[in-house]
């Protein structure tokens, strides 16, 4: 008799927690379907360091079960980062990663991809990553203004442009004109705070003028200059 | 001597038969069931991120065959049912029911089960199905205990 109702306890447990299983399944992924997620680079600053930003991801959830301990994590080349945990309900929360990268990833879009952990119904932990994507791009400058060019004396040109800050710059760098990746011309640029512009000149004889084809910007760092960004002059 | 009368075939083809339904049973249940987890895992993820997945559909409970798990569950069991009734099968039978346990654990990954998709990976943690399955086997042996018990069954099976 007592072997009897243990066993059938032990295959109601079994049955159960199979049932349990699936069932999980689908309404976790029910759930996880609502998630969006919305990211953006916040407070990007560029020091001798590296570069540091906060990745400010918003994610809007809608599913029956609050994710409790929900954490953000971030991966950037093998690095990861994560936000501190917070339980997700329904609505909009926003997470704040800071990041750190090295100068080198300056001009560049970095292979992200962002993903996260939580306990589901506060029983089930789940990791789950989204697929890579190059969407943070590390741009620390932009022209603010098209090249333009005017006689400076008998023999020279004064070309001129204007850049603006998209991070605060503590380095200062050098910009370069050049023509076929010859360097005609350079002229330096001090450190920037974000969103400063910064007029840029250049004097270039005449003759070299029509082949100018790029400028080209330097961050000077402690192991030398590095580049930060190209801007094509002619169609590419 | 053991003498082979017509009822002894009998039941001893009973309990092969049983052996067999027992075997196929387990294979469904610690194989076919675990591996069915991570295939319904994978559906699930395609449904919550349709952007990832290319033709969505319930995966379809295609039993996967691997004759040799297939062999070592149904001799386990048939030999179970042959040996029941007796300590010495208890013994044999706990065995069995410890290897099915193992294997349907280590198909699961002791419980972190984890599955990638359209480079959308997820690790899901079952600890608490483990421990529940691992309840429901420790009731089980317990069951099969009392079973002897009640029965004042003998060491060595009569066929």
């Amino acid at each position: 008799m007592i072997g009897a109702t243990l066993r059938k306890i032990s295959a109601a447990f079994l049955l159960v927690s199979i049932v349990a299983v699936f069932l999980t399944l689908y309404f976790m992924a029910n759930d996880l379907s609502t998630l969006r997620v919305l990211a953006r680079i916040d407070d990007m600053m560029v020091d001798s360091d590296g570069v540091h930003f906060n990745l400010e991801l918003n994610f809007t959830y809608n599913g029956l079960r609050p994710l409790i301990n929900f954490k953000a994590v971030l991966l950037l080349n093998n690095e990861s980062f994560s936000s501190r945990a917070l339980d997700l309900n329904k609505g909009t929360t926003i997470f704040v990663i800071p990041c750190k990268l090295g100068l080198s990833y300056i001009g560049r879009n970095v292979t992200a991809s962002v993903g996260f952990s939580t306990s589901y119904a506060n029983l089930i932990p789940i990791h789950v990553s989204l697929p890579a994507k190059s969407y943070i791009p590390i741009e620390v400058i932009a022209p603010a203004s098209a090249v333009s060019s005017i006689d400076f004396n008998s023999s020279h040109a004064e070309v001129s442009c204007m850049i603006i800050a998209l991070a605060n710059i503590k380095l200062s760098g050098v910009a370069k004109l050049t023509s076929n990746g010859i360097e005609v011309a350079k002229t330096n640029i001090p450190p920037l705070k974000r969103e400063s512009t910064q007029l840029l000149k250049w004097y270039v004889r005449f003759e070299d003028l029509e082949k100018l084809d790029a400028i080209e910007f330097y961050l000077d760092t402690p192991t030398g200059y590095i580049k930060i960004y190209e801007w094509r002059l002619k169609g590419g | 001597m053991v003498r082979l009368n017509w009822h002894r075939i009998r039941r001893i083809s009973k309990r092969i038969v049983l052996g067999v339904f027992s075997g196929l049973f387990n294979y469904v249940l610690y194989f076919i069931i675990p591996d069915y987890i991570y295939k319904f895992l994978r559906f699930m993820i395609s449904s919550a991120y349709p952007e990832v997945a290319g033709v969505i559909g319930l995966p379809a409970i295609r039993p996967t065959v691997e004759l040799s798990a297939l062999a070592i569950f149904l001799i386990l069991s048939c030999l179970s049912s042959l040996l029941s009734g007796s300590w010495f099968g208890y013994l044999i039978a706990v065995t069995s029911s410890s290897v099915f346990m193992f294997y349907a654990i280590s198909l699961m990954n002791f419980g972190r089960i984890s599955v990638e998709y359209q480079g959308v990976g997820v690790t899901v943690e079952f600890s608490v199905l483990i421990v529940v399955w691992f309840t429901s086997f420790i009731l089980d042996v317990l069951g099969r205990a009392f079973d002897l018990i009640e029965r004042e069954a003998k060491f060595i099976p009569t066929l």
